[in-house]
């Protein structure tokens, strides 16, 4: 199990209840294949730096949100594969920050990125 | 022109600067069931800010944002007898029958390294990368940032990661 941050941004507005539902099919998706998931921390919704196109709609502002995992690198491809059909997400990153939690906890803690 | 990087206070009185955080924090705060949207306590949220303002005041010091332009004016700079504000002189820094001799630059100290920040965790901190691009959104060369090799490579890195996923803009400085 290696750890990993999946960085999304994700409409504004959204229903709380839509947006509730993306992070948790999101969750489930690592959850159902034996994956854990450690961490969601909203970021906020906020000005984009730049416009993105995305579905076929322009884009200005977005709400990000973090969601960190631990999960096999085999659901890794699943995840990008289901965020990029689905309408509600703007952009996707996961990274791979380390193997381990604790490696990458010692400097976020520092910064106030609160792992 | 490097001024800044140079001039900077030691890497001993920036260590005292850096808080110490301990130990218990970080690891065994995580559960392993997922959490919902809380919002922290507004005590540690602001702790962890003011942490982070003090941090980035170190940074921001240590960067020079204009690289000089030839050796031979470093040089001249750096040559004895040539004053600056703020310089400390000896007697014998006035005594023109020496023959000048050239100071080598103290060498640049990498503020990253000291207060042990990993650049690749921090893509997501706009504010912190900020300090390494230019007003125009340009990555800032390594003279100017004064960053070891290790660090100037990962800041590029987080930097256009970060530009990619629309944390940072491209064109330019914004936080």
């Amino acid at each position: 199990m290696v750890f990993y941050e999946l960085f999304c941004i994700s409409r504004t507005r959204l229903v709380e209840a839509n947006l509730k539902d993306l992070v948790k099919q999101t969750s489930l998706i690592v959850m159902n294949k034996g994956g854990v998931v450690r961490n969601l921390k909203p970021l906020g919704e906020k000005q984009l730096p730049y416009r993105i196109r995305k579905h076929q709609e322009y884009h200005v502002q977005g709400y990000q949100w973090l969601m960190q995992f631990d999960a096999n690198p085999t659901v890794i491809g699943e995840l990008n594969k289901r965020l990029k059909v689905d309408p509600r997400v703007l952009r996707h990153a996961v990274i791979r920050l380390g193997s381990k939690l604790e490696d990458v906890v010692a400097s976020a803690e520092k910064t106030g990125t609160r792992v | 022109m490097l001024a800044s990087v140079y001039r900077n206070t030691a890497a001993k009185s920036l260590k005292s600067l850096v808080p110490k955080i301990g130990a218990t924090s970080a690891v065994s705060s995580h559960n392993l069931v997922a959490r919902r949207f809380k919002s922290d306590d507004a005590g540690e949220q602001e702790e962890s800010r003011h942490h982070a303002d003090s941090l980035l005041n170190i940074i921001a010091n240590s960067i020079n944002s204009q690289t000089s332009g030839s050796v031979a004016n470093e040089q001249f700079r750096m040559a004895r007898g040539n004053f600056h504000r703020g310089d400390i002189y000896k007697p014998s820094d006035l005594n023109d029958s020496k023959p000048t001799t050239y100071a080598s630059p103290p060498k640049p100290v990498d503020q990253l390294k000291i207060l042990k920040l990993n650049p690749i965790v921090e893509y997501k901190n706009a504010t912190l990368l900020s300090h390494y691009i230019t007003p125009l959104g340009r990555l800032m060369s390594r003279e100017q940032t004064g960053l070891s090799a290790k660090n100037q490579r990962r800041v590029t890195k987080a930097v256009r990661r970060a530009r990619a996923m629309c944390i940072i803009s491209p064109t330019a400085k914004l936080h």
